[in-house]
């Protein structure tokens, strides 16, 4: 067979698909140029920021800002492929930040993909406060997500990603509690680390097709459940041993590694769970794939 | 959209500080003052006053001497007090308004004595020009007279005119749209508008907007409005204020205890391209480590893929004939392998066939049975020391099996649809019971879809999911056709044997199947058939 034949068709259907999503209106790509816009703005008169961010394509870096400063972004972009928009607004001490950077070429060429390098895709910075209550949505296309949330006031954290490869972590405690933490990801290698400083009350995944780690490591200062569903890959999961863990799982065709937990009434759960602090309740629901379970101190 | 719309506002703004600049609106009086523009820049502080009667008087300090309409009427101290008091008086944001206008220059007192005596006498002689009750009056029937929309603008161009910056900031606009769709917020007026460095000093204040062009700005003192700096480095300085939103156009913002009520925003482009500077807009810095990678690295590529309209067409249609052909390079080349096949080995090849056709299920078993353990067989070789004189022979005997499996389900495929009797194979003379003719329908059967995919690349992008499920059907058939072939390979053991497909069949029914007369002894249906011959048996 060609190359092209034998490449990912499934991966490569999704991104096509998500890219001819992306560009609404038919625009004749122009001449390239590179363009870099910063923005950033303080913190006056803000109470609390919701910020939805869409990313198309490329490089996604996300993190804390430095102290005082509501946001700061820094975007990389070819104005003649990609359009960025922004809006602002501030009402009643709320801001909303609306950033995203969209496709202009309706003509992208599957081959030309594979072909583009860190350089060609252009990127995102963005650093988001760490004192301001901030409820924030991340859509991404095709891109190298890595985002280090620890120090970002996170109340609300939605992120979803189509064929991304994506690295999310708190390195550091969430100064406020997050009420809900919500991660979809289509077919992607997806891993996020030390959710335990996220600070969340209610966690959900979904994801499609692929290898995925959730890492919930971390400082806990309260309990919590989740939803973890899965479709068809290996999901690896890793717990503290302070906390305890109980998993309910369904779906007969993926196996889960039960080692380290005590088979009860509906599921499984840690030796510990009447004496932890802190709890976690996690209901997966799994297709086909594995689960690995991994206890760490 | 919304970009333009402000920075035309901007236009306006300083296209009516033009015209208000203009004849003067007071009534009745010999003399009076109608306007008022100041440059600031390097050696040079002028201050252009517009008289009621249409008249102009500049007044200006250029390099130590005082210039009055052109003609030099004395001489100063380079930075003395004099000129810094100059400068002050200039520097007033309420020089340009015409009510205040007299009565600030009535009451300017400048340095007296030494070197700056001559100028301060020649100054303070023109502004005795000004009667001091027609000035009274003067503002007395301002408020009256100049109209309630008038725009106050002040303007300190250190070369060019107020036209010029207009058009400056018109192409500025269409940069903007165009490189971004950037939506840049600067509402309200001018209250400051500077072409070159500028400083703003510690106390003063700017009711308005302020603008910078190919300057850099240092800011002390608070502007009560937003701040567009173009080609020029900001910087607002610790205790520094801006009630609105800054936006800098290729340069650098420094904010380091200041304070910014809006939002901070920098546009900088990094890769030094020609069509920013076709449209006007302000020099700006390029990055040389990007700019180096992007010419170095990217420039063929990107150059190739900015191919426009007709350019994504062209390049659609390559990929269409480039797709359809590489797939009919496939078809040929598998097709001369299945001749070959025919030609030498027509009854293994046949045995494989009609075992893939007869027994597919379990072709497709032994198949996928075959693909899991060719690993493990392969390990097992490896690890039996004593076996390894047998690989060669076992990865010979694979490389062999998939394609004769993979070419014989095509012969299969296609005699299953010549005996369906397509009208469209009909049509095109396919029908034609011969091997060949059964290999070649049937491979043209199996690889059709990746024709079909490299078709639909004349559809452009939109297509490119449709595209990418065809190819992802065509490889799901391709890899079912070689692991049912890899089965009736493995079942007849290498079409050797009479495998399945002889055994579970009677004699009859494969002489009907393949249309061969069978030997009447053996069967009385071929006796019969002989007898309606009109043979005699007998």
């Amino acid at each position: 067979m060609t190359g092209w034949m034998m490449r990912n068709p499934t991966r490569s259907g999704v991104v096509a698909a998500l890219l001819s999503l992306a560009v609404a209106t038919p625009v004749a790509a122009q001449s390239g140029s590179w363009y870099e816009m910063s923005a950033r703005r303080q913190i006056v008169g803000v109470r609390a920021l919701e910020a939805n961010i869409g990313y198309a394509l490329g490089r996604l870096n996300v993190h804390a800002a430095p102290a005082g400063l509501l946001y700061e972004s820094n975007l990389r972009y070819d104005s003649g492929r990609f359009e960025p928009k922004r809006s602002w607004d501030l009402s009643d001490g709320t801001g909303s930040l609306a950033l995203s950077l969209s496709g202009l070429d309706d003509n992208w060429d599957l081959d030309e993909l594979d072909e583009f390098e860190d350089s060609d895709m252009g990127s995102l910075d963005l650093g988001l406060s760490r004192e301001v209550p901030t409820v924030l949505s991340v859509d991404v296309g095709a891109a190298e997500v890595e985002m280090d949330l620890g120090g970002v006031a996170l109340q609300r954290f939605t992120y979803r990603t189509a064929a991304s490869e994506t690295s999310i972590a708190f390195e550091t405690p969430n100064p406020v509690r997050m009420d809900r933490l919500e991660l979809e990801a289509g077919a992607a290698d997806f891993k996020a680390y030390r959710l335990g400083n996220a600070r969340f009350e209610t966690v959900e995944f979904v994801g499609a097709v692929g290898d995925v780690s959730l890492d919930f490591t971390g400082e806990w200062t309260g309990s919590a459940n989740g939803d973890i569903k899965m479709g068809l890959g290996t999901l690896n999961l890793t717990f503290p041993r302070d906390i305890g863990v109980r998993v309910v799982k369904r779906g007969i065709l993926a196996s889960f590694d039960s080692s380290g937990f005590d088979a009860v009434d509906g599921g499984f759960q840690t030796s510990n769970w009447d004496t932890a602090e802190s709890r976690l309740t996690l209901d997966i629901r799994a297709a086909f794939g594995d689960i690995d379970v991994y206890f760490v101190n | 959209m919304k970009t333009t719309l402000q920075l035309f506002r901007w236009t306006a703004a300083l296209l009516a500080g033009a015209l208000f600049v203009g004849p003067t609106p007071i009534e009745a009086q010999d003399v009076g003052l109608a306007g008022s523009t100041v440059l600031l820049a390097g050696d040079i502080a002028r201050l252009e006053l517009e008289l009621s009667d249409g008249q102009t008087t500049v007044l200006e300090l250029n390099s130590g001497h005082v210039l009055i309409d052109g003609a030099d009427m004395g001489s100063y101290e380079p930075g003395g007090d004099f000129e810094q008091s100059w400068r002050d008086l200039l520097r007033n944001p309420t020089i340009g308004e015409l009510v205040e206008l007299p009565a600030l220059l009535s009451g300017w007192e400048p340095a007296a004595g030494g070197p700056d005596g001559t100028a301060r006498t020649a100054i303070l002689g023109v502004f005795d020009r000004f009667d001091p009750e027609a000035l009274a009056n003067l503002a007395e029937g301002a408020d009256v007279a100049v109209p309630a929309n008038q725009e106050r603008v002040t303007i300190v161009p250190r070369a060019g005119s107020i036209g010029q910056l207009a058009e400056r900031l018109e192409r500025l606009s269409g940069t903007l749209d165009r490189i971004a769709g950037e939506q840049i917020q600067l509402d309200g007026e001018f209250a400051l508008v500077v072409n070159g460095d500028y400083q703003i000093a510690e106390g003063t204040v700017i009711d308005g907007n302020v603008a910078l062009m190919d300057g850099d700005l240092l800011v002390h003192g608070e502007i009560d409005g937003d701040v567009l700096v173009l080609g020029g480095h900001l910087d607002l300085e610790p205790g520094a204020r801006v009630l609105g939103d800054v936006r800098s156009v290729g340069g650098d913002v420094e904010t380091t205890g200041a304070t910014v009520m809006g939002e901070i925003l920098a546009l900088s482009n990094i890769a030094g391209v020609a069509g920013v500077a076709d449209v006007g807009a302000p020099e700006i810095r390029v990055k040389a480590d990007v700019s180096d990678h992007w010419n170095e690295r990217d420039y063929g590529r990107r150059d190739r893929r900015d191919r426009g309209f007709f350019g994504s067409i062209t390049h659609n249609v390559g990929h269409a004939v480039g797709g359809v052909f590489g797939t009919m390079m496939w078809i040929l080349g598998l097709t001369l392998v299945g001749a070959l096949l025919v030609y030498f080995v027509p009854n293994r090849l046949e045995a494989v066939a009609a075992t893939a056709r007869t027994d597919l299920l379990r072709s497709f078993g032994v198949g996928l049975a075959g693909e899991f353990l060719f690993g493990p067989i392969l390990v097992l070789l490896a690890v039996l020391i004593v076996t390894w004189l047998v690989i060669p022979f076992y990865l010979m005997a694979a490389a062999i099996a998939v394609p004769l499996g993979y070419i014989a389900v095509a012969r299969a495929t296609g005699e299953a649809l010549v005996d369906r009797q397509y009208p469209l194979l009909e049509r095109f003379n396919l029908n034609r019971s011969n091997t060949y003719y059964y290999v070649l329908n049937g491979l043209l059967l199996l690889l059709a879809p990746f024709a079909v995919a490299s078709a639909l690349y004349l559809l452009g992008g939109w297509a490119g999911f449709i595209r990418g499920m065809i190819v992802f059907a065509g490889c799901v058939l391709s890899w079912a056709a070689a692991t049912t072939g890899l089965g009736a390979v493995i079942l007849t053991r290498g079409g050797g044997s009479g495998g399945s497909w002889r055994s579970r069949r009677s004699p009859k029914a494969f002489f009907e199947e393949f249309e061969l007369d069978a030997p009447a002894a053996t069967s009385g249906a071929a006796g019969e058939r002989a007898d309606d011959d009109g043979v005699d048996d007998a």
